[in-house]
């Protein structure tokens, strides 16, 4: 005999789909839906229709975007000639918190993996280097993750692109601010005395 | 919870959750763990580097339910340099995922991790125009090693020591002689300077592979035999060996 009624049951099975919930977490949530009012579960679910309908990929620079083009390359208030590659969409909203950078964005939608078998013919390459054809764009900063992929990601597209003439440089890396230097691995403490500076 | 030091080196690292990785190891004595290293994602976790591919780590497990829990780890080698170049990471690459398919949970091997410790240093230090053959030596010496040594002497089937034919058949496991080249159709073309380069490979310490001193094209048909042997010997899809060999 089932626990639940077919359309709870329903309900838990789609929320055990997504990432990090589990039976317990699908349950809390299932129940949290259940007690609330109708208005509160229409809004959650129009917002899950809605998202999937408006919201696809910036034909430039493959960012989510609501209309054709993203805000970032929507922007004619933004620096034109400078584009920072990151691995997913949600790293743009990670470098646009830091308030440094005015350039455009190019996402890859992933990092090469050997391993995985994911290949720069699986990622966002090829329009990448279209993007740089015209000659507006002189710097490109590769800010994909200082992990394995993201370096070999890097290496490529710095290999692809220095020969067309356009500088590429990589985000630093180096202590977190707030951290205890005691902690930090060999690798990120050499970096981070490799690319000390001048005070 | 109880728990012990291990010498592991890091072959691959897959996402658990908001911020932990599952980490497969490749232990001292050859056998492979798959631990979790809790926040290893976050930019202030303790782990950092040391739980990349390639690094070999000093590791404080402790014995979980299902999976090990990484609770401190030290670094012995990052193989950093293998990061320098996108040639060394991709040649690096191979290894790892070799032994990611090769090594099995509770069977140990420890010549394994030797010398895929040793590997991962030449190649870190290595011209790049050698590390294809590094490559090859790795994957024919870490197949030897599970028994999968190719006859290169004798025929691969009837074990006749005068073999000298042009034909090499992975599934047959060698070298095939004329009386016998009939059973594989599709046995590859070997020439005898190959022949005499995959002997110097398998009897050749990894850090006198770049003295052999072999030209392009004998490297390249080398490398050929040698991934189809892998391929074929191997069970499981080697995707980082496939891209290697489609880049080369």
């Amino acid at each position: 005999m089932p626990y639940y009624a077919e359309p709870i049951a329903r309900l838990l099975e789609e929320l055990e789909r997504l990432p990090g919930i589990g039976p317990k977490s699908a349950q809390r949530v299932a129940f949290h839906i259940l007690k609330g009012d109708d208005e509160t579960a229409h809004r959650l679910a129009d917002a899950i229709v809605e998202v999937k309908r408006q919201i696809h990929f910036c034909k430039v620079c493959f960012n989510f975007a609501a209309d054709e083009l993203c805000e970032y390359c929507a922007d004619h208030e933004r620096d034109r000639t400078g584009i920072c590659v990151v691995e997913e969409p949600r790293d743009v909203v990670a470098i646009e918190r830091t308030g440094e950078f005015r350039g455009l964005y190019h996402v890859l939608q992933g990092a090469i993996s050997p391993i995985d078998g994911i290949g720069p013919e699986q990622l966002r390459v090829r329009e990448l280097i279209l993007r740089l054809e015209d000659g507006t764009v002189t710097e490109v900063v590769v800010a994909t993750n200082p992990n394995v992929e993201g370096e070999t990601t890097a290496l490529y597209l710095a290999r692809l692109i220095k020969p067309l003439g356009v500088r590429v440089t990589r985000i630093a890396s180096g202590l977190p601010v707030g951290g205890d230097l005691e902690y930090a691995d060999e690798v990120t403490l050499g970096r981070a005395l490799e690319a000390r500076r001048e005070m | 919870m109880p728990s012990y030091p291990l010498r592991a080196l890091v072959l691959r690292k897959t996402k658990l959750g908001e911020a932990d990785l599952i980490v497969t190891l490749l232990a001292a004595d050859g056998r492979q763990v798959r631990a979790v290293a809790k926040g290893a994602r976050k930019t202030k976790s303790r782990f950092g580097a040391r739980v990349e591919p390639f690094a070999v780590a000093d590791l404080l497990l402790h014995t979980g339910r299902s999976l090990e829990v990484i609770a401190e780890a030290e670094t012995v080698a990052s193989h950093e340099a293998l990061r320098s170049d996108y040639e060394r990471m991709a040649a690096a690459g191979v290894v790892v995922d070799l032994l990611d398919k090769i090594s099995v949970e509770g069977q140990g091997e420890p010549q394994l991790f030797e010398m895929s410790n040793v590997t991962l240093g030449v190649m870190e230090s290595a011209a790049i125009a050698t590390l294809p053959l590094l490559v090859a030596a790795f994957l024919l010496k870490a197949l030897a090693m599970h028994g999968y040594r190719p006859s290169l002497d004798q025929c691969a089937s009837c074990a006749d020591d005068t073999c000298d034919s042009t034909l090499f058949s992975p599934r047959t496991g060698g070298c095939l002689c004329d009386g016998c080249s009939p059973q594989d159709p599709a046995a590859l073309r070997m020439s005898p300077d190959a022949r005499a380069v995959m002997r110097a490979l398998l009897r050749s310490r990894m850090a006198d592979i770049e003295a052999l001193g072999v030209d392009d094209a004998l490297r390249s048909e080398v490398v050929r035999l040698v991934v189809a042997y892998t391929g074929y010997h191997v069970p499981a899809r080697l995707k980082a060996l496939d891209m290697y060999a489609k880049g080369m």
